[in-house]
């Protein structure tokens, strides 16, 4: 899978660079086991995102959240959640630096449910230094 | 704080300390000020500890009745208001913080602060009280209705939240079926209005919004951004935290509600609030 995320992330980062910034997030799935990678292409000007993504069966599901942010840069921190049958990840750095330019890996969240359905990006939303939201869209896919 | 007039059928005030944005802080939004003037409004970083928005009243002396008044009010049967009270540090003797009025200068609605508690009470029936602490911003919500037998006053305060997800409820009033269907409310004055307690760090005020038929609700405690323009969104997420973030750098001074804490100041524990409701998909509150 890292290697089809990969080629997603390097073609949005060629294509997109110089427009929109891009969550890039790629999940598959295997019985009642979901994985997703999430990526992120920065075009310079976001200092933090958030990403909601919807889990099939809500707040029943178990999810793994240990490596959602764990490949973000040292200049930035994140958290996530998994609350109102949402994985909640938030990425910023407390001095509000801008991500650098490129594509960044952000992580990877894993989910257990009997429910049917496929992990989707709920809400998205990427911010610059006034916290405004900035030009930004979702790219990724789910297999089956 | 930027309320000050009276919204909705009729009664509708936010009065406010301040115009919107940039401009400076101002007291001529209310009808008139006793004892006080526009140096008494002011921004955080002037030390003012404001609810929302740039500005709030400070009351720093209670040796002589410090209140601004909004006659916006006619002769009203319903009145609902609400505004926001950091408590400072009073003590020796109650104050009169707010004052609903009828045309004869008689108290319909009377909140008061010893500094342990505030007082509610009304043209009849015994006061009640909610208790209180010491330098936390609180929202005080009131509903009042005149009628024969079913005249009635409730309150909700709410504040000193900290870090926690929904608002802490500090407590409740409720005058039910009162015989006041003579009262009516012409005027409301907020401020240390009477009584002269020590005054060890000072009181503000921010906020204040009435209205005839519609409670006016509580602010979105830690919404700060997210709308184009930097303005609020009504939502909590990641562009709050960047924005209170830059008040914490003195980068820029957050509108909207920024003091998660709700206890008068911006830092680190603000971000840590709000970064506690954006985890926790937190709607308004």
């Amino acid at each position: 899978m890292r290697k089809f995320i990969c080629s997603i992330a390097l073609c949005a980062a060629s294509v997109s660079v110089a427009h929109a910034d891009q969550l890039i997030f790629s999940a598959d799935k295997s019985g009642g086991s979901r994985v997703a990678a999430i990526d992120y292409v920065s075009n310079g000007e976001a200092v933090a995102f958030q990403f909601n993504i919807s889990v099939p069966g809500g707040a029943d599901a178990k999810v793994n959240l240990k490596s959602c942010v764990a490949a973000l840069p040292k200049s930035h921190a994140g958290q996530c959640s998994f609350a109102k049958g949402q994985i909640i990840g938030i990425v910023y750095s407390d001095t509000n630096e801008l991500l650098p330019k490129g594509v960044i890996n952000v992580g990877t969240v894993s989910v257990q449910s009997k429910a049917a359905g496929d992990l989707g990006v709920a809400n998205f939303v990427a911010v610059n230094r006034e916290g405004a939201p900035i030009d930004s869209s979702v790219a990724g896919s789910a297999t089956k | 704080m930027n309320s000050k007039y009276l919204l909705g059928t009729a009664v509708a005030a936010a009065l406010m300390f301040g115009a919107q944005a940039a401009s400076a802080c101002a007291i001529n939004a209310w009808s008139s000020a006793t004892g006080l003037t526009v140096a008494d409004t002011g921004e955080p970083t002037a030390d003012f500890k404001r609810y929302s928005g740039r500005c709030s009243l400070r009351v720093q002396n209670a040796s002589t009745p410090r209140f601004v008044t909004d006659i916006t009010p006619n002769d009203e049967t319903s009145y609902r208001v609400r505004f926001y009270y950091f408590t400072g540090n009073i003590s020796g003797a109650a104050a009169d913080i707010f004052q609903a009025r009828n045309g004869s200068g008689t108290n319909i609605i009377r909140v008061t602060h010893d500094g342990n508690q505030l007082s509610f009470s009304t043209t009849s029936g015994a006061a009640q009280t909610v208790t209180v602490v010491d330098n936390r911003y609180y929202s005080i919500e009131l509903a009042w209705a005149s009628g024969a037998g079913t005249g009635s006053l409730t309150g909700t305060v709410t504040g000193n939240s900290g870090g926690a997800v929904n608002a802490s409820v500090a407590g409740t009033v409720n005058f039910a079926n009162l015989a006041n269907a003579s009262d009516r409310i012409t005027e409301a004055r907020m401020g240390l209005i009477s009584g002269a307690p020590t005054v060890a760090a000072a009181v503000f005020f921010d906020e204040f919004d009435s209205r005839r038929t519609q409670n006016p609700g509580r602010l979105c405690r830690g919404d700060v951004g997210g709308g184009v323009g930097g303005v609020t969104d009504g939502n909590i997420n990641v562009s709050d935290r960047v924005v209170i973030t830059n008040e914490i750098l003195e980068t820029a001074v957050a509108l909207g509600a920024p003091d998660v804490t709700e206890d008068g100041l911006i830092n680190v524990s603000d971000r840590v609030a709000v970064t506690n409701l954006i985890l926790d998909g937190a709607s308004c509150n």
